[in-house]
């Protein structure tokens, strides 16, 4: 083959809408093993890592800082919180898959329907979540270091692969009753 | 299978849309975080219905066709590897008694399964068959046709072009003042002189190729004008003083962009309409976009078949570099990076030259092209003058020859460039 063909352009290495053709990963048990075990050492550093997520996002897209125009702290406090819900909601066995959860303390709809939000309310476009999935994984990178493995990475993708799947399924959303996120968010960093 | 029944008060619709940039796997991806127990329909594109999956805590409780004889792993698989149009979620009454699970949902499950074999499962009805009755006996009441889901603002769909044989190139820039408009039709200009049909189109609503060819009051009208008059884009299409050159500008002489389209710039099926029969008459087209990549570029360039980034050689716009791949990861369409050309090269400069290395480096090997365009005042002074570079009286520095090299390296990797074999003598040394 004598001609240089053209370069096919280069994918990330995690997107964040799935789409037809490529593999389309679950979360396993080893999966949420790690999660637990990662998540449990960004506690204690949480603030600094909600600092450091914000910052990372506004270097990425220095446009996102208009979409935040409230109380930044506050805003801080709500990824955190957001992020140890969901961390506590992925923690179950398996053998319990036929106990209910009520609709307000269940991760999907939950996570739906604070996608619906970010697409009525804010018009933020598919795009964005890459962006905010690169933000999250650096801020985990650089605030567990060694900690970080590529095992942790790997499970880490995979867990905001699939919410941010399911938030871009909002825009889907039907149901008017479906829940907003919590409105107690300290009784979740419980 | 023992039919499950939600009583319809404790049951509801939680989500249902087009399978716009989902497929089933991937609906099925998100629901595997799900407690509820949720029945989700898929739909063919007639609006019947093709099967329904049960699930909770991501278990798989059932799965059917529509038609009620292909059950659980067949019907799954059968449901995973079916085009389906559009989805419904449904949250279902919790219920004291579960079935068996017949699969947890994993990645296995949902990647690996194999293609159903092209023959029918024995006994059952066509899966496929039009219009096929959704009626599943006792099951509550059948679930009307999806509404159509309001998409987000509009987001780019794959489209490729049609006309596979001809290659549509959008030449684009993270930022402005690189260079890319005066390359787009240099490049244009080079193709046509190798002997290639060339077609340029200035999708720019700066409009500025007409006034580098000094062609603005020569011309009535442009694609914009014809878009927001609801005419043929096509129409205002010229030829040029070169032989195979054809431009189609983008607006008339002293008209700015038409107001109805600076809030909404056209949708990138508007542009794929466009170059597919633009693709017919031509061996290449060349589409010059606004610069940054975005927003109304966006949607250009996902209909076109190849980026041609144009890069310029000074260290303020390295950032753009990054700019460039994140600004393509985002396109969902299918454009292949056609290639990279660092503009504005000054060998006289440090910093200049330290961006050069830096992007050769950088850059995966063959992204970036062997040639690099100087920075050089005979680009100023012919945009003066209203004439490409290919019309310079005196060109010492030789840019017009790197542009023709360029043009080749373009060809090159595009495929087009088939010469006919050279003969070859018997011996070297005559």
């Amino acid at each position: 083959m004598a001609k240089a063909r053209a370069t096919k352009r280069s994918r990330k290495e995690y997107d964040a809408a799935p789409s037809a053709g490529n593999t389309v990963e679950v979360l396993d048990e080893r999966d949420k093993a790690l999660i637990k075990k990662t998540w449990k050492l960004v506690v204690p550093i949480g603030e600094t890592a909600a600092e450091l997520f914000y910052k990372r996002l506004f270097t990425l897209e220095p446009r996102y800082r208009t979409l935040f125009t409230g109380d930044m702290e506050a805003q801080k406090r709500k990824l955190i919180t957001m992020l140890a819900f969901i961390v506590k909601s992925l923690d179950w066995d398996p053998k319990e898959w036929k106990l209910d959860v009520d609709e307000a303390s269940d991760l999907f709809l939950v996570i739906m329907a604070l996608g619906r939000r970010h697409s009525e309310l804010y018009a933020v476009p598919d795009e964005s979540y890459r962006t905010v999935g690169e933000a999250l994984l650096w801020t985990l990178d650089y605030g567990l270091g060694e900690a970080f493995t590529p095992e942790a990475k790997a499970a880490w993708t995979k867990v905001y692969t699939v919410l941010a799947g399911a938030m871009q399924l909002g825009r889907f959303a039907s149901d008017v009753g479906t829940p907003l996120p919590p409105k107690n968010w300290d009784e979740l960093t419980a | 299978m023992e039919q499950v029944q939600g009583t319809n008060n404790a049951s509801k619709v939680v989500a249902r849309g087009q399978l716009d940039k989902f497929n089933t796997a991937a609906v099925l991806q998100a629901l595997s975080i799900s407690r509820q127990f949720t029945a989700v329909d898929f739909y063919r594109s007639d609006g019947s219905l093709a099967g329904r999956v049960l699930l909770k805590s991501g278990m798989v409780l059932a799965a059917q066709l529509a038609g009620g004889d292909v059950q659980n792993m067949q019907a799954l698989q059968i449901l995973l590897h079916e085009p389906l149009d559009a989805f419904q979620v449904e949250r279902l009454a919790p219920q004291d008694e579960y079935p068996t699970p017949i699969a947890q949902l994993s990645t296995g499950v949902l990647s690996s399964l194999p293609r159903p074999s092209a023959a029918a499962p024995t006994g059952a009805p066509e899966p496929t068959a039009p219009g096929a009755a959704p009626a599943r006996g006792t099951d509550p009441a059948t679930p009307p046709a999806p509404a159509a889901a309001t998409r987000p603002t509009p987001a780019p769909q794959p489209t490729g072009v049609s006309d596979r044989a001809t290659p549509v190139v959008a030449v684009a820039s993270p930022k402005g003042g690189c260079g890319k408009t005066t390359l787009a039709l240099n490049l244009a200009v080079s193709l046509a002189r190798a002997g290639k049909r060339v077609t340029l189109v200035d999708t720019d609503p700066n409009g500025d190729i007409l006034s580098a060819v000094g062609g603005r009051d020569r011309v009535r009208a442009g694609i914009f004008d014809a878009i927001a008059a609801g005419g043929d884009p096509a129409a205002p299409a010229i030829r040029t003083a070169v032989e195979g050159l054809v431009l189609l500008p983008a607006l008339g002489p002293g008209t700015d962009l038409p107001a109805s389209l600076v809030s909404s710039p056209p949708d990138h099926r508007v542009w794929s309409d466009l170059f597919r029969r633009l693709a017919a008459n031509a061996d290449v087209v060349v589409v010059d976009t606004a610069a940054g990549m975005l927003g109304a570029s966006a949607q250009v360039m996902s209909a076109c078949s190849h980026v041609l980034g144009v890069l310029q050689a000074e260290t303020i716009s390295q950032r753009s570099f990054g700019m460039f791949d994140r600004a393509l990861a985002a396109l969902d369409g299918s454009p292949e990076v056609l290639g990279v050309v660092l503009n504005m090269v000054r060998r006289s400069n440090q910093a200049s030259l330290s961006v050069l290395i830096d992007a050769s480096t950088r850059m995966p090997e063959d992204r970036l092209f062997q040639v690099s365009i100087p920075r050089s005042d005979l680009f100023l002074e012919l945009s003066a003058q209203g004439a490409p570079v290919a019309y310079a009286e005196r060109d010492a520095t030789g840019v017009g020859v790197l542009l023709d090299t360029l043009a080749a390296e373009v060809a090159a990797r595009l495929g087009i460039d088939e010469r006919a074999a050279r003969a070859r003598p018997a011996s070297f040394l005559m």
